[in-house]
């Protein structure tokens, strides 16, 4: 019945590949690595932009504030593709991929104080905290599966399982040294026994405080580990350049976060915590001075983040990189004090846009809506984590 | 008369303690046979207040130091962290400390300047206070320092020969002695012995193929190792 012409041809052949890429189904093989950036099926990390002292939900959920509140109207929003949220026009300059890939969820912790809020958002009061599960659970070979890069403390990000544990990232050229190695440094082979050797030595004291020095039981651990390995061929050097550093490799400033941040994904790093301070804004009822806070200081680095990992990454191996905003809980109204929970922003292949969770015009949440592990549970389910370490997905309709 | 009273009895006790044992199980806190140690009813209960053969406690803060009662009753110690005394009392060793140590155990005339290892070590800001704790990477760094220290400071004498069993012996334990402030046991020589006498033989560089060691980088390495050693890195 149907004759197969040229424009019928054209039309089926551009409709394959739209669909093709539309999903992502091409893979690195088939229209070439810059096809195979960031896709659900890749090597899962969770980056967690985490801002201390409170993430106004003006980010996330500003329909609930439009016209009355936080100084929120339709000229400093954006809408998401797909049924998605409305967000703030800061996180709006994020690269078009990310956009279409962002929602927002509630956690729902029931906690106004800023140690109570962390707590709540990172462990529920347990000794393991939420990320370090989740980082146990998605394994792979790293050494490092945990990282805060640049320091900074979070109640709840604590505690060891299954040999992971927080590994702080001071310094990105001491950090390559250790993943890497290079010409002028001790032998690695040579060096991972010598530090066992001194791991042997010092077996009495770690034995005396379990406690007060299980840090450094789990570094001798996790540096052994890295040195047996073999170094990755990525050109670890070429990050820092990539983010517009050329003077220094200390991880002081919140892009030097970002950058070290895309160093230890790429090493294979599951979950990456990025902190940032200033963020308990008592008083900013427009919200203009987080709004300055996160179009100078937090966005541009995410974009070049984005960029390098999202868009043209091509290192050619499919990632799955999700991305976090969180603080300690939402600000509440009218003065921009501390709220019950947190309106989170999420960002990832895995993302289902139109499940976002909106909160009341009075920063209120669901009764419903769980706290920290129902969070972690579709963290858990975005970076396909095997064995479903937090049970069942409790935000089902916002994963795929 | 007793006897036939217990012989009678005992069937229904034992569906006593068998429907006590069933109730039990459902909320999952005893065991099967309906014996819990951890039951203070049970007369050989370690717990049991009424044993005599309860082990003593061991003493913890509580029982040891002052309490406090404040406005409306409070307990002011109700909160105070518990622990064994005697445990848990090693820290790791401020940034700030290491350049006079490293002076300290090498003898050397000035203090190394470590300022490019400052941000690995997340040294604070002037006038702020961290608790130093440490990483697979500033585990790295202290032992990249140390070596870096020690090939460039341990050159001559019985470092320009290849350690012996017997050389290295001696000169870990002098190592370990000083950079730990005690007597070494024979493990933690050994240890050190290991690494100067059998690890370090061959080093193989990223692309140039296996070769000897040198000397002085087979002693750098063993003396690296002490000062990367809990001894060395904590107080």
């Amino acid at each position: 019945m149907s004759k197969l012409n040229r424009r019928s041809f054209l039309k089926a052949v551009g409709i394959g590949a739209g669909a093709a890429m539309g999903t992502r189904l091409a893979g690195p093989g088939f229209m070439g690595d810059a096809m195979a950036q960031n896709v659900g099926t890749g090597k899962g990390a969770v980056l967690f932009v985490y801002l201390g002292g409170g993430y106004n939900a003006l980010f996330g959920s500003p329909r609930s504030f439009m016209n009355t509140a936080f100084g929120v109207t339709a000229g400093n929003t954006v809408q998401v593709p797909g049924g998605g949220p409305l967000i703030d026009a800061s996180l709006g300059r994020l690269p078009a991929q990310a956009i279409a890939k962002t929602s927002t969820v509630q956690i729902n912790h029931r906690s106004s104080d800023h140690a109570g809020g962390q707590r709540g958002g990172m462990s529920e009061g347990g000794p393991i905290g939420f990320a370090v599960q989740l980082a146990a659970a998605m394994g792979g070979d790293a050494s490092i599966k945990l990282a805060t890069v640049g320091g900074g403390n979070v109640n709840g990000l604590a505690g060891t399982q299954d040999g992971v544990s927080v590994q702080n990232i001071g310094d990105v050229r001491s950090t390559i040294d250790a993943l890497k190695g290079n010409d002028t440094l001790p032998d690695r082979g040579i060096s991972g026994k010598a530090i066992e050797g001194a791991q042997t030595m010092s077996a009495g004291r770690l034995a005396s405080s379990p406690k007060g020095l299980i840090h450094l039981k789990d570094g001798y651990d996790t540096v052994r580990t890295t040195l047996a390995k073999s170094p990755s061929p990525y050109d670890y050097a070429s990050i820092l350049p990539g983010y517009g550093i050329t003077n220094g490799t200390a991880v002081n400033n919140f892009t030097a976060k970002i950058a070290a941040a895309e160093l230890m994904i790429r090493s294979g790093t599951n979950v990456v915590f990025a902190t940032d301070g200033g963020w308990d804004s008592h008083g900013d009822r427009d919200g203009s001075s987080v709004r300055n806070m996160m179009n100078t200081r937090i966005i541009p680095p995410l974009i070049t983040f984005f960029q390098r990992m999202w868009v043209n990454n091509t290192e050619g191996v499919p990632r799955n990189v999700n991305v976090v905003f969180m603080g300690d809980f939402s600000r509440s109204l009218p003065g921009s004090d501390h709220a019950t929970g947190v309106a989170a922003t999420i960002i990832g292949a895995n993302v289902k846009v139109d499940g976002f969770q909106q909160l009341t015009a009075n920063v209120g949440f669901d009764a419903n809506r769980p706290s920290g592990r129902g969070f972690f549970s579709l963290l858990s389910a975005l970076v396909k984590a095997p064995g479903a370490p937090f049970g069942a997905n409790a935000h089902p309709a916002l994963a795929i | 008369m007793k006897n036939a009273i217990f012989a009678l009895s005992l069937p229904v006790l034992l569906g006593a303690v068998g429907v006590l044992g069933l109730a039990g199980c459902s909320d999952g806190s005893s065991l099967e046979d309906g014996f819990n140690p951890n039951d203070p009813s049970n007369p050989n209960s370690p717990n049991n207040p009424n044993n005599p053969n309860r082990p003593a406690p061991e003493k913890v803060c509580v029982d040891t130091q002052q309490g406090y009662v404040g406005l409306g009753g409070v307990a002011l110690h109700s909160s105070r962290a518990e622990a064994l005394a005697g445990v848990d009392r090693d820290r790791f060793k401020p940034f700030s400390s290491l350049s006079g140590e490293y002076r300290r155990v090498m003898g050397l005339q000035n203090a190394p300047n470590l300022q490019t290892s400052a941000a690995t070590f997340g040294e604070p800001a002037a006038r702020f206070f961290a608790e130093p704790k440490a990483t697979a990477v500033n585990l790295f760094e202290a032992y990249q320092v140390a070596f870096r220290l020690c090939e460039a400071n341990n050159t001559t004498g019985v470092y320009a020969s290849a350690p012996t069993d017997g050389a290295a012996r001696g000169e870990c334990a002098t190592w370990e002695r000083k950079s730990w402030s005690r007597t070494p046991t024979p493990a933690e020589i050994d240890a050190c012995v290991k690494v100067a006498v059998t690890d370090s033989v061959t080093e193989n560089p990223a692309g140039a193929g296996a070769r000897q060691t040198t000397p002085v980088r087979r002693w750098a390495y063993a003396c690296a190792s002490v000062l990367t050693s809990a001894g060395f890195l904590t107080y």
